[in-house]
């Protein structure tokens, strides 16, 4: 995600009772690229339906995007087999397309992608055409950069990669770098639009804090993993791999985040995910503090940086039916100083979804009975509930649990706004309609939860494309949206009153393709409003930290200027991951050992 | 709730499971089905014309603001039932069953989402509630009325039967009828053509839908929240106020389960004959008798959600 600056702020006691609705205002979307005109999918049936094709892919899949420092500019990229009309090399490649916000009549903010700059910024030849796969963008040094996975055409193993480019141009500031990579694993998967978060950026020097899911049959194991990405004497940026450890033993979808959540301790990160080595996971949703001292820990396998390690949720009977834990989620609860930066405290949400699983055929995945949510202060010390879990599911009946993202936002008015999230949920059978952008917000005087409303943005196929025309079609293949918090920079300006915008990217089926099968996804950027500043109301927030979302850029002589000291952090992660929701990965006694590995 | 396209999951052409095969496969319901939300035929014209010259404008003005609910909108709901042009307006509108419900005023979201007065600030003046009602009242007579052979009035309006019938159903309801036709297991764990359950998408409601192996939770949302009910059951007005009874929704089931757009790529399932359908009949015909008993349950009214 992107450039939180986080101090220590006592969110606490300062938050206002809870509204009834979240007050979201106007919703935009922008068509960032269009679907294919000339890769279109094979159909079957009359009339016309999607027919499986191994690997033909979705034509716009996994979307994510970065917004520069002044919230005002920021690069979109998804999984495109075309691009301008023309075709990606080997299928598909990593699309870029540059984009402005702005203002339209009405004083709406809007995005504009620039495609006539848009490009395909990696040229990589890939086993089973994923070249790209789960990509993940965030701001650094005033360049976009971009984490992805790739398997090379005969290689073995599935490795993640970084590349930064200049959000404008396009042109390369880091080359395609390894970040993680683990010998007969496929690395790495992480928490759907949490991948890498800022744990603190000064002088040009920035250290991130990423979880790596490292599924297959290596070590198999879900490992924090520590680097840094540093301004060059050139303008070029170098990324440093500092250490990683592992943290969960058994991985098969553990689609954890890490984030460094207490400005006052600047170098403890907490991590959140799921362990087990079957399809439900069924070894428990965990959290685990880690000591990120670079001066302590290099190299791999640094188990003494774990700090403590405590298992969150597991089996559990709801209403007659045997559940598992699974897909935990965390992100930091970030308030307003009375600069307008948002901070956090060492406060965090912890989202899991209670499931029955079903996954040894080609069906969907399993159920989700449950939807649990939980407040927790956690330290070095360990963790303790603030509110403890709660299964909101009943309240946000008309939500599905399926691949849900994840955010964190506040709604409301400024001066008194109320902490929450929003899940947003896409079509099982391809879009073409609204996407679900469900609202909740954290009453913390009342240790609950409330319903803030659904809201439709941009269409997203969470399912169908993706599965169809993806590897193993009904076997595997999801898909993964993106979202940022972050300040309005229109704020006051045009009669415009919201003071911070959800941003939030989908690829799904265009409304008016809907009834065309042959059509693949297109690629949007929605931008919702989720709290206003009152008339003549101060502080007005700052339109720089970005509260949610990708990596920081503190390090930039202005924020420089407004101090490197240690209370000054970035905290960010931002992405998808890997796996899909109808994988089969038993292994069969007394056959050999094979374990379907997408990424 | 808001989510109209009712993507109502899959039913399966696969066996049944539980207690569903000791029931009887044969057993009907005690009234007939549902088939179609125009179960008269009736000719909608005069409707429409209420529609077009007095409801579109209305919507247009008030519910298409920041997009919500235009049909070219972006943002805001999912139900875009707002058309961008004007002649299409009553064709989008009633295709959108969280919008007209059975198109009596007391079940039409319409209406009764707007009435509760926390609906994102919209109210409505008297004269467009009176617009909003007599064009409800013409697409409700049109569609289960016969012009030829008219019931006989009874003083009660379709509107006010529809409550009626829906509240002394609702009422009626119980959790051990709802256990003993296998609801929940018949409808959570029906297979569609591509080896997924009904739950898998819609345990917790989602697209509008609920089908549910927890069997408690199953209950308590269909047997009080009127727009996951109403896509069990339904009113048959056919007959007229006095003679209205509440009766198993089959079209709401049909077009999912054929693909009609826009749910063309929703797996297939047989919407008629399934073992869901075998449960509801039971569970209905079981709460039809406690309907039909006097004295033996009170009216309880249905939520708005």
């Amino acid at each position: 995600m992107k450039n939180l600056k986080l101090m220590m702020f006592a969110a606490a006691g300062l938050l206002a009772p809870v509204a009834a609705q979240a007050d979201v205002a106007r919703i935009t979307q922008a068509k960032m690229i269009p679907s294919p005109t000339t890769d279109l999918a094979e159909v079957t049936g009359t009339p016309a339906r999607l027919r499986r094709q191994n690997e033909r892919q979705p034509g716009n899949e996994d979307s994510t995007f970065s917004i520069a420092a002044d919230g005002k500019s920021g690069v979109y990229y998804a999984m495109t087999t075309e691009l301008n009309g023309v075709r990606a090399f080997d299928r598909v490649q990593l699309a870029a397309v540059p984009f402005t916000l702005k203002q339209d009549a009405t004083g709406a903010v809007v995005v504009e992608p620039n495609l006539a700059a848009a490009k395909f910024v990696t040229r990589n030849d890939g086993d089973e055409y994923r070249t790209s796969n789960v990509p993940s963008a965030f701001t650094v040094e005033g360049a976009s950069c971009v984490a992805y996975n790739w398997q090379q055409e005969g290689g073995n193993d599935t490795k993640r990669y970084i590349k930064c480019v200049d959000p404008v141009t396009l042109a390369e500031l880091m080359p395609q770098t390894l970040v993680m990579a683990k010998n007969n694993d496929d690395c790495s998967m992480h928490q759907d639009g949490q991948d890498i978060s800022v744990i603190r950026s000064a002088g040009g020097k920035n250290m991130f804090a990423m979880w790596a899911g490292c599924n297959g049959n290596g070590r198999d194991d879900a490992w924090y993993n520590q680097f840094s990405i540093d301004k060059q004497a050139n303008g070029s940026l170098k990324l440093t791999k500092h250490f990683d450890v592992s943290i969960l033993a058994r991985e098969e979808r553990s689609r954890g985040a890490c984030f460094a959540p207490d400005p006052a301790d600047p170098l403890f990160v907490v991590c959140g995910g799921t362990e087990g080595n079957t399809q439900p996971q069924r070894d428990g949703t965990w959290l685990i503090g880690i000591d990120a001292d670079p001066t302590k820990f290099q190299g791999a396998n640094q188990q003494g940086a774990i700090l403590w390690k405590t298992q969150i949720g597991g089996r559990k009977t709801i209403g007659g039916r045997r559940t598992y834990s699974m897909r935990a989620s965390i992100h930091p609860i970030l308030t307003p100083d009375a600069t307008g930066l948002l901070k956090s405290d060492g406060t965090i949400l912890f989202r899991q979804g209670a499931l029955e699983g079903n996954n040894n055929t080609n069906g969907k995945g399993g159920t989700y009975y449950g939807n649990e949510i939980a407040v927790m202060k956690v330290s070095r010390q360990g963790m303790q509930y603030v509110t403890p879990m709660k299964d909101i599911a009943p309240m946000l009946l008309g939500l599905d649990g399926t691949h849900l993202k994840f955010e964190y936002a506040m709604f409301g008015q400024v001066g008194a706004l109320q902490p929450g999230f929003i899940f947003h949920s896409g079509s099982h059978t391809g879009g073409g309609y609204a996407s679900q952008a469900r609202v909740v917000m954290w009453d913390q005087a009342g240790a609950a939860f409330k319903d803030g409303g659904s809201f439709g943005i941009a269409t997203h196929d969470r399912h169908l494309y993706p599965n169809y025309t993806g590897n193993n079609p009904g076997n595997q293949g999801r898909n993964h949206s993106d979202a940022q918090l972050i300040a309005n920079p229109f704020v006051g300006q045009g009669g415009n009153t919201d003071a911070y915008l959800m941003v939030i990217s989908t690829t799904g089926k265009d409304a008016g393709e809907m009834m065309d099968p042959r059509k693949k996804l297109s690629a949007f950027l929605t931008v919702m409003p989720v709290a206003q500043t009152p008339a003549a109301s101060q502080p007005q927030p700052q339109p720089q930290p970005q509260p949610s979302g990708q990596s920081d850029d503190p390090a930039t002589p202005e924020d420089e200027s407004q101090g490197a000291a240690a209370s000054d952090q970035a905290l960010g992660g931002c992405s998808t991951s890997g796996g899909s929701a109808g994988f089969l990965s038993l292994l069969l006694v007394g056959l050999a050992a094979f374990i379907r590995r997408r990424r | 709730m808001r989510t109209l396209l009712a993507l109502i999951a899959s039913v399966g052409l696969v066996g049944c499971v539980g207690d569903v095969d000791s029931m009887d496969p044969g057993s009907d319901p005690v009234n007939d089905p549902q088939t179609s939300n125009n179960p008269a035929g009736g000719d909608l014209a005069a409707a429409k014309k209420k529609f077009d010259d007095n409801v579109y404008p209305i919507i247009n003005a008030k519910c298409s603001g920041g997009s919500c609910h235009s049909q070219s909108g972006t943002g805001g709901s999912v139900t875009k039932f707002v058309a961008t042009l004007a002649t299409d307006g009553h064709k989008v509108a009633t295709e959108y069953t969280a919008l007209v419900g059975n198109f009596t005023s007391s079940a039409a979201p319409i209406l009764t989402m707007i009435k509760g007065g926390n609906h994102k600030g919209v109210s409505y003046t008297a004269d467009n509630e009176t617009k909003i009602v007599e064009w409800l009242d013409a697409e409700v007579t049109a569609r289960n009325v016969n012009p030829n052979n008219p019931p006989p009035s009874s003083g009660e309006t379709l509107s006010q039967a529809t409550e009626r019938v829906l509240s002394a159903f609702a009422g009626c309801m119980q959790y051990t009828d709802f256990q003993t036709a296998n609801m929940a297991n018949a409808w959570g764990n029906l297979t569609a053509t591509n080896n997924v359950q009904c739950e898998n998408c819609h345990a917790t409601g989602g697209e509008g839908f609920i089908a549910s192996r927890n069997s408690q939770f199953f209950y308590d949302v269909v047997s009080t929240k009127k727009y996951f009910f109403l896509q069990y059951f339904t009113v048959d007005l056919t007959q007229g106020a006095a003679a209205a009874k509440v009766v198993i929704n089959q079209a709401s089931f049909i077009g999912v389960s054929n693909g009609t757009d826009p749910h063309r790529e929703h797996p297939r399932f047989n919407a008629t004959n399934n073992q869901g359908m075998t449960a509801l009949t039971q569970f209905y015909n079981a709460t039809m008798t406690r309907v039909g008993t006097t004295g033996l349950c009170a009216p309880k009214p249905l939520q708005n959600q």
